[in-house]
């Protein structure tokens, strides 16, 4: 009998060298750009709002909305020119700047438009439901005296749904309040109404980048196939690998698993999950014509108690004898400054956690082998020690955050890690609140008041990809493997009781008495083709 | 230290202590892991198996357990039907008279409604069918008082036994209830059969394979589309790697870790209650359960909600049962194998034909036939 093994991205290299597949060439004209680019500015704002007359709605969808979307084409061209004017002039003095509007309706949404029946062609339950009915299933409280319970919400409980949400994204604070003001003025002729307005904004420096519990967020995320022309290497996420390397197939930077685009935008191909192969698996078909090159995107209002959670770590970090800053990157996977404590488990290492090539470069179940590059003249090459084999979670404990939502070359309780590949969702989130990081004393106005993260993702499948994170890895203390809840994004809701643990790589369970990320809005939205946004929900 | 004899899955009180059939039980799982443990020796060599039988090699300290853990819906329809999920749960909730149920996940499940058709009831097994016919022929009347109790009091044993041979696809085991597993997969040899495949190590073109796809294409130990025979064989793997002599944890059996009713919602929108009731096993290592909510509640399963959706079919809770089996670990670095050549024929070849019960013949997305 004869095996041949095909090429896998998440095992050792395969023996076989073989060209990469054709990838296809993306509408960026039509999808719109958080989706795909991402906006990455520091001053965004979230519009919820509702319609209130179907006629007057879809006018100011077509004439007031449809025309200020950003493309992916125009935040590609931009940020292309954002790096070559930072490259030029240095941080401080980029002469470039941008203001960005995308858009995302509810299944409500989308039925006051057009027709229930339209609406209804959607088929990811989740989506169908909507965030309200699904809170408790993701793990929200049920208790309706707690904080974070879907009726306390500030908006998408029960009673406040948005049917429409407007993303605003600028580089200029007072040119983000522009086009705000400017959308707000639109509304009441409009037959919308706001039902609640969130500002968030990157934290200042140095923590510019992080997150309110001192975390740099958005580091790993997928490279995403397909390409921005027909030209046959004008790739969407750009390949740093050497094309004689096998790995070059299957990951954009190292340790950036390259993710076919359906994952993420409808009507496209998508991760073939049957085999290990590179090729692609056929679109899915269970959405309206009209929704191709649209995107599901969940929004979570995530409320975030710096006090509670330095309080937890400081407590247990004395108990267990070690900094806190090292019991802190425990619970995350990463040092604060981004780098990979598989990389450098001793201590944070901020050159490591600056280097894109490297900080996402590793594996938790084997010895992780240096990636031959491209060649990069001004790189000097990604000297940090290796990552080694981690399968007992000795280093990087199994709850660690960034091993529950992305356990890269694991099997999990899914089955084989080929599987994980369609669980990623495209993280485009922003914090809100002011920022108590650097702060000596704070008063106790300051530690009281609200402040968190706006998490955005967007996904092919709300159900496969953001709920099953949610649910089964970072909800569980079993899932994928054994070894506690998620300790950052992990809720408990089992018939009321909301006990969570981790267990310390050697040492004891640790109970989460307390809770610090609290659900306090947000809403299931279809981000549609900026077409589609015209032409079929601004129908007139 | 030995084990004195191996107890039966999930400690059920089936075989009393002492007596002939318990032993007897024992040297059945005994003789399964020395099948097998022969047969990886035939591949890597004469007393280099990491697989042990723990009554006959010592479990020295310190030990680790390992818990593998996986999904009880079967995978194979959630990827046939990847965005239908509906069409996912009608295909598992499939009962027909003397065929095995459609449920590969070493999880099967029964679904009782009323006449109007709304579930009221589900039950849950992940008892092997190689524990039942074992029963079948040394405690016949044992196997008809189980049935009594979990199935119907009518049962007869002439219903369970035509011909005096016990029918594990009889109509109590598939048109009319779900006693224990009886898909043809489903068996205590294939799990000891998955493990023993596992332990062996594997290299491609030069290099080690640790690639949960790769392995189980190598080591032919399970079915790449499940959830669990990729999960446990991963898993072994790796400890296998490390070096470890590695053994299956007493009682050795298929187990419920238990259901996650996170979501779940009664007619007026508060939690469910606890309506999973464990009825053989204990909590954490189930081997049989039932989900149903008592009369007294004023509505039924079928009423439930789960994220927004009521409960329409067996496999809905099914999603959200995790299973799982316990490896023991000890001597790490004691064993340092050559990896096997993925290209030559390994236990691959063996372990069809060494698994207990009926040979297997896997079809890509369909059901697997006994």
């Amino acid at each position: 009998m004869s095996r041949m093994i095909r090429h896998s991205a998440l095992g050792a290299a395969a023996e076989l060298a073989a060209p990469g597949p054709v990838e296809p060439v993306l509408n960026i004209a039509d999808i719109q750009g958080n989706i795909l680019a991402g906006f990455n500015k520091d001053y965004q704002s979230y519009l919820f709002l509702r319609i209130k007359n179907q006629r007057k709605a879809r006018r100011w969808v077509r004439e007031k909305l449809a025309p200020r979307l950003s493309s992916t084409d125009e935040v590609l061209a931009f940020n292309r020119l954002f790096r070559a004017a930072r490259a030029a002039h240095g941080e401080e003095f980029i002469p470039v700047k941008a203001t960005w509007i995308n858009a995302g309706f509810s299944r409500h949404g989308i039925a006051k438009l057009l027709t229930d029946a339209e609406a209804a062609q959607f088929g990811d339950e989740a989506f169908g439901e909507g965030l309200a009915r699904r809170s408790e299933f993701l793990g929200d409280p049920s208790n309706p005296r707690a904080l974070g319970n879907k009726a306390k919400w500030k908006v998408g409980g029960p009673h406040n749904e948005a049917d429409i949400v407007v993303i605003v994204a600028s580089d200029d604070k007072f040119w983000r309040a522009t086009a705000v003001t400017g959308l707000l003025l639109t509304l009441d002729v409009g037959g919308v109404e706001a039902v609640y307005i969130q500002h968030g904004g990157t934290l200042p420096d140095p923590w510019r980048g992080h997150e309110h519990f001192g975390f740099k967020d958005g580091i790993s995320q997928p490279g995403i196939r397909g390409r921005v022309s027909a030209a046959p290497t004008d790739f969407l996420a750009r390949r740093w690998i050497d094309p004689a390397d096998p790995r070059a197939n299957y990951f954009g930077k190292p340790g950036q698993l390259l993710v076919w685009p359906g994952e993420f935008v409808l009507g496209l191909p998508r991760q073939e999950i049957l085999t290990t192969g590179v090729d692609p698996a056929p679109t899915a078909a269970n959405f309206p014509a009209w929704a191709q090159n649209g995107s599901y995107l969940v929004i979570r209002r995530l409320r975030q108690d710096f006090s509670a959670f330095w309080s937890f770590v400081k407590a247990k970090a004395r108990e267990s004898g070690m900094p806190a800053q090292k019991f802190a990157s425990l619970l995350v996977g990463r040092w604060s400054s981004g780098a990979p404590i598989l990389r450098s488990p001793a201590a944070d290492n901020a050159v490591l956690a600056a280097d894109d090539l490297a900080n996402n470069h590793f594996q938790f179940n084997r010895d992780t082998t240096p990636v031959p590059l491209v060649p990069l003249p001004d790189y000097p090459g990604d000297g940090f020690p290796q990552a080694r084999n981690d399968f007992l979670g000795q280093v990087c404990p199994h709850f660690a955050h960034i091993r529950k939502v992305n356990p890269r070359d694991g099997a999990t309780d899914l089955g084989i890690a080929q599987d994980t590949a369609t669980r990623f969702v495209l993280r485009r989130g922003i914090p809100y609140g002011a920022s108590l990081l650097g702060v000596r004393n704070p008063t106790p106005a300051q530690l009281k008041a609200d402040r968190g993260l706006v998490f955005v993702a967007y996904q092919a499948s709300i159900v496969d990809q953001f709920e099953t994170l949610i649910r089964r890895w970072t909800n569980t203390p079993n899932q994928p493997a054994l070894g506690g809840h998620d300790p950052i994004m992990g809720q408990e809701e089992e018939q009321g009781s909301r006990r969570r643990f981790i267990d310390l790589p050697g040492g004891p369970r640790c109970f989460l008495n307390n809770e610090w990320v609290i659900p306090t809005g947000g809403g299931y939205f279809f981000a549609p083709s900026i077409s589609a946004v015209r032409d079929v929900l601004g129908a007139v | 230290m030995l084990l004195a004899q191996f107890d039966p899955p999930g400690n059920v009180p089936d075989l009393a202590p002492g007596s002939p059939e318990r032993q007897a039980w024992s040297d059945f799982v005994s003789n399964s892991l020395d099948t097998n443990i022969s047969g990886v020796e035939a591949t890597v060599g004469a007393g280099l198996c990491q697989l042990y039988n723990p009554t006959r090699v010592d479990t020295t300290e310190p030990t680790a357990d390992l818990v593998i853990t996986w999904g009880g819906f079967p995978m194979r329809w959630i990827r046939g039907h990847r965005d239908v999920r509906t069409d996912a749960w009608r295909e598992a909730d499939d009962f027909r008279l003397g065929v095995a149920r459609r449920q590969d996940e070493y999880l099967e499940w029964f679904v009782h409604k009323n006449p109007a058709g709304k579930i009221t009831r589900v039950d849950f097994t992940c008892e092997a069918w190689d524990y039942w016919n074992f029963l079948g022929q040394n405690a016949p009347a044992q196997v008809l008082a189980l049935y009594q109790t979990h199935i119907d009091p009518a049962i007869t044993h002439v219903d369970l036994f035509p011909g005096g041979s016990y029918n594990r696809l009889n109509r109590w085991n598939t048109e009319l209830g779900a006693m224990h597993l009886s898909h043809g997969a489903n068996t205590l040899g294939a799990e000891i059969n998955l493990v023993a495949g596992a332990t062996v190590l594997w290299e491609n073109g030069g290099r080690l394979v640790t690639d949960p796809l790769q392995l189980i294409q190598c080591g032919g130990f399970g079915d790449e589309i499940r959830s669990s025979d990729p999960r446990i064989g991963w898993d072994i793997n790796n400890l296998a790697r490390l070096g470890f002599a590695i053994t299956l944890k007493n009682p050795v059996g298929l187990l419920i870790d238990g259901i996650d009713d996170t979501g779940f919602l009664k007619p007026d929108g508060s939690p469910a209650g606890s309506y999973w009731r464990v009825l053989r096993g204990f909590p954490g290592g189930t081997v049989r359960a039932t989900y149903e909510v008592p009369a007294a509640e004023g509505f039924v399963v079928g009423d439930i909600t789960i994220g927004g959706e009521r409960i329409e079919y067996g496999g809905q809770l099914a999603d959200h049962v995790t299973m799982k089996v316990v490896g023991t670990a000890c001597r790490p670095g004691s064993f340092s194998n050559a990896p096997q050549s993925c290209g030559v024929p390994g236990p691959a070849a063996f372990s069809r034909a060494a698994a207990p019960g009926t040979p297997l013949r896997y079809t890509r997305l369909g059901a697997v036939e006994d």
